[in-house]
């Protein structure tokens, strides 16, 4: 197994600014991942569990998951991701506007890895982010294969 | 049951046993003056009775008296033997003591008249009897001429018996009168008592009749109340449950709003930093270019970069902010309205004291104090209370009154089932067209010189509401206000908690 192999990121939101925020300062913070962008639950699954190219199937990736979804709500998702076999190592980063103590709460106990609240001060949220990059330069993402 | 309804009930069951009973009570109280009449009117025939026969035993004696002195007159004239005379004697005194006894005895006037006939023929005899043993000669030889049966004195007896028993007759007839007048009395005595008795026992039945009436007017009023109580039960329990499922309805909703709300924002100030940076980058290469070739300078161009652009930016900023806050607050307040309410006996002088302790420090700077008095305790939610005095002391030392040091001051009080708790201060006061506005989300009174979202009393009514009580204010504007809470003494959750 290559350890080395490159961390895919997939980011499931529904926000194209929030999601072009996030992509600018993932960049910003110096990390050139290749970042997969899916605006709602249905085709982010879709990716995650059947595409060839996707995690399930090949290699290893890193999910940052917006709850607010139209089609679903993420923890939907990330119990689906957490419950699947090749997928449950997989780590999640929860991304919501919410800072609701029992919703985080929800997230860790469905094994949710990092939760993040976008924070409407710009400034922070930046600087979440930009750890969240660091985050992932030092992590070591295990491979769906490996599991 | 409602107090008129039981009047009515008493009145109406009172009125008619009353009426009864005092029914019943004159017709007792008739009962017993017939009787009594009754009585007294027998009472007076027996006398009369007695009277009559005493009368009829004086008749006979006079009768018996009469028939002596006849029969020792005749004796004398055949032979004139002193104790004839003696016999005479006596008989004569003792016909006139009887004569005499009659007369006071009698009653009737006709019976006069004829005592009255036989005095005076007694009279005459007495007359012929004292001429007789005065002269016994001349008596003798006209005894001898005469017709016995000719002889006065003969007549005069004879005459006085019949006049003796036409007045026994008489008085024969008295008695059967009185004695008839007395079977009368008896006869009327148990006509009365039978009536009064039948009377008396029809009003006791219907007595009991209505007073069994009444236990069942009772008892079916009773039911009914108690299926009036069931039902007003199970409509202020539906009505509850209707409010309750509004109430986590709204909550939902304020979460859902101010949730998708903030998701906006996160982008409007997201970009504005970064139209803020690109506008860094520009500004610094135009200053560059300024500085390498002046001639390039444009005023307006330049201002607009350094000046308008970050005057427009830091607008939107704050604006965005303010309406983050704005947001963040109906959220707190829709995550308190979903908490749930954990009751527990609250020691109120300890909790208000120690949210005093808290706020020492703020009541130092502001130079006010802080008095906490006697305040029963009560059973309720902890955090609710605490945070709903919080604010209220909090906001009375806040909004003080600049001309004088700021005195606040805590107390309790009890009612029927409910503790009031009265924050009183004798700060700035609130005008009276704002003493309701200042309950409703995000509004605020009086100058606005102190920071604030104009959520503090919002959330205190909210929260009064949940923990089933009220919050009143009594106010004058520049004198001082005064917050009445007043909370169940033992809150009851009602809510369905999700």
């Amino acid at each position: 197994m290559n350890s080395q192999q490159t961390v895919g990121i997939v980011m499931i939101e529904d926000d194209a600014g929030h999601a072009r925020l996030i992509e600018k300062n993932i960049r910003r913070a110096g990390i050139s991942n290749d970042i997969k962008h899916f605006a709602d639950g249905t085709t982010a699954l879709d990716y995650l569990f059947n595409d060839v190219t996707g995690p399930a199937h090949n290699g290893p990736a890193l999910v940052l998951l917006d709850l607010n979804l139209p089609d679903m709500s993420g923890t939907s998702i990330l119990e689906k991701i957490k419950q699947d076999e090749k997928l449950h190592r997989t780590p999640v980063v929860v991304l919501t506007t919410t800072d609701d103590k029992v919703e985080i709460q929800r997230c860790y106990d469905l094994g949710c890895n990092v939760y993040i609240t976008k924070p409407v001060n710009y400034e922070s949220f930046a600087d979440a982010i930009r750890q969240l990059g660091l985050f992932l330069s030092v992590i070591q993402v295990p491979s769906a294969d490996d599991a | 049951m409602p107090d008129t309804v039981r009047q009515r009930y008493e009145k109406i069951g009172r009125r008619r046993v009353l009426a009864l009973l005092g029914v019943g009570l004159t017709l007792l109280v008739i009962a017993i003056a017939a009787a009594v009449v009754t009585l007294g009117s027998i009472t007076e025939d027996t006398d009369a009775v007695e009277r009559v026969l005493e009368r009829q035993a004086s008749i006979d004696s006079l009768a018996t008296y009469n028939e002596q002195i006849a029969a020792g007159r005749r004796g004398y004239l055949l032979q004139p033997d002193p104790a004839f005379t003696r016999t005479v004697r006596e008989a004569s005194s003792d016909f006139e003591a009887e004569q005499a006894r009659l007369e006071d005895l009698l009653n009737a006037r006709e019976e006069f008249d004829r005592l009255e006939e036989i005095k005076a023929l007694n009279a005459e005899r007495t007359v012929l009897i004292d001429a007789m043993f005065a002269d016994p000669d001349t008596a003798f030889a006209e005894a001898r001429d005469l017709d016995f049966n000719e002889d006065a004195g003969v007549l005069i007896t004879q005459d006085i018996r019949e006049i003796a028993e036409e007045m026994a007759a008489f008085e024969s007839e008295q008695l059967v009168r009185r004695n008839r007048a007395q079977l009368e009395s008896l006869v009327q005595l148990y006509v009365v008592g039978g009536v009064a008795l039948l009377l008396l026992l029809g009003v006791m039945g219907t007595a009991v009749l209505v007073v069994l009436r009444y236990n069942r007017d009772l008892a079916a009023a009773q039911v009914s109340l108690r299926e009036a109580n069931l039902g007003l039960e199970t409509a202020v329990s539906d009505r509850t449950a209707e409010l309750v499922r509004a109430n986590e309805e709204i909550q939902r909703f304020a979460y859902i709003v101010s949730h998708d709300l903030r998701s906006p924002l996160v982008n409007v100030l997201g970009f504005t930093s970064e139209l803020d940076e690109a506008r860094k980058l520009i500004r610094a290469h135009l200053e560059e270019l300024y500085e390498a070739d002046p001639k390039l300078r444009d005023e307006e161009a330049w201002l607009a970069v350094d000046e308008d652009l970050p005057e427009a930016l830091g607008f939107i900023r704050t604006s965005t902010e303010k309406m983050d806050r704005l947001i963040n607050s109906i959220l707190e307040l829709s995550r308190q309205g979903r908490r749930k309410l954990e009751p527990e006996h609250l020691d109120m002088e300890e909790l208000v004291g120690n949210i005093a302790v808290s706020l020492h420090q703020r009541a130092e700077e502001a130079g006010a104090t802080v008095e906490v008095k006697a305040i029963p305790d009560l059973e309720s939610d902890r955090i609710a209370v605490e945070q709903i005095l919080q604010n209220l002391i909090e906001n009375a030392i806040k909004y003080a009154s600049p001309d004088r040091p700021c005195e606040v001051i805590v107390e309790g009080s009890k009612a029927v089932g409910t503790v009031r708790i009265d924050v009183i201060d004798n700060g700035r006061g609130i005008a009276e067209a704002d003493q309701e506005r200042i309950f409703e989300l995000f509004r605020r009174a009086g100058p606005q010189d102190q920071e604030g979202e104009g959520l503090g009393l919002a959330n205190v009514r909210a929260l009064a509401y949940r923990l089933g009580g009220t919050i009143e204010v009594d106010s004058e504007l520049g004198q001082g206000s005064r917050f009445r809470l007043s909370l169940p003494a033992k809150f009851v959750a009602q809510e369905a908690v999700t």
